[in-house]
């Protein structure tokens, strides 16, 4: 009998180890599986902020939290930026590659990777031509469409725009009857 | 408890976008904001169709939008009214297009209040010929 009890102890003990064990893998797996969400929509909301500003990423291949709201990510398309939001609540969306900061105007325009090219042909660029080339592309990336650089434009109307992007992909960027945007790629 | 901040900020900016146009001028008691505009602005700065650096990101974007509204009523030109009304429906697009998928109602509403939003930042103030 003294033998059987404490056989008996020995096996709960085992059983309540191996409980203990389970319990903290799935712990382990729940945290990570939440870190790992936290993780893709932090980077999918950069990748938009990004693409707001004109910057061409493709996706965001690696998110490294360096701060409390700052991170640095990796572009799928090859670009390195440090992202964060300062005291002020400002966005700061630092180049690590030039180390150009982009938080105003008189910067940002310098590093908009579309502004050199999308009036080429007349080799001039206002603040209205960069602006008006930054929503568009914003606005096509966002639909889920490629546009690597604009070269050209064609407004039909103030919300209606014909946009010619490098590798022949050109796309009529509009507002539907119905209070939709839409962009459709327009064969060439 | 940081991740407020923009969100209140994002409010702040977007008012100041629209009132502070208003204010580069003489003080105009018709300038009060339409509570339908106040209400949008509250409901985009809450919305969770966005994350809060797409919210931040905008707000940089509306504020050199503002600064070239600012530019304008100060008598600078360009831009142009016709240019600052090509950027601003951009700008409405842009927000649009966030958000038509995961909050479509706001998109509507968007949609449906931009002329009121252009009415409110156009109409009251007259550029400054030089």
């Amino acid at each position: 009998m003294i033998v059987n009890t404490s056989k008996t102890a020995c096996s709960t003990k085992r059983y309540g180890t191996l409980f203990f064990l389970l319990y903290m893998t799935m712990c382990f797996t729940i945290v990570s599986a939440e870190d790992t969400g936290h993780d893709i929509l932090i980077a999918n909301d950069i990748d938009i902020a990004l693409t707001l500003q004109g910057i061409d990423c493709d996706g965001i291949s690696k998110l490294e939290q360096s701060d409390e709201d700052s991170y640095d990510v990796v572009c799928e398309s090859g670009g390195s930026f440090s992202i964060s939001q300062t005291e002020g609540g400002v966005l700061s969306v630092v180049d690590q590659l030039t180390g150009i900061t982009l938080k105003s105007i008189g910067t940002i325009l310098s590093v908009v990777p579309l502004i050199d090219q999308i009036f080429l042909q007349t080799n001039e660029s206002t603040e209205q031509d960069a602006e008006v080339a930054r929503s568009l592309f914003s606005i096509i990336e966002l639909s889920g469409y490629m546009c690597d650089v604009i070269t050209g434009v064609v407004r039909n109307t103030v919300d209606d725009h014909l946009v010619s992007c490098v590798r022949g992909r050109n796309y009529h960027v509009y507002t539907t009857e119905d209070g939709l945007v839409a962009v459709d790629k327009v064969s060439t | 408890m940081r991740l407020l901040l923009p969100t209140a900020l994002s409010i702040f900016i977007l008012l100041a976008f629209v009132v502070d146009v208003h204010s580069n001028n003489a003080p105009d008691q018709s300038a009060q904001m339409d509570p339908k505009l106040e209400e949008l602005i509250d409901r985009f700065t809450k919305t969770k169709a966005i994350g809060v650096f797409t919210k931040l990101s905008l707000q940089t974007n509306v504020t050199r939008l503002h600064n070239a509204f600012a530019d304008y009523h100060q008598g600078k030109q360009p831009p142009s009214i016709e240019e600052l009304r090509e950027r601003f429906d951009l700008m409405v697009q842009e927000m649009m297009i966030l958000v038509q998928d995961k909050d479509p109602e706001l998109a509507r509403d968007l949609y449906t209040s931009r002329l009121l939003f252009w009415s409110y930042l156009s109409s009251s103030e007259k550029p400054v010929t030089t």
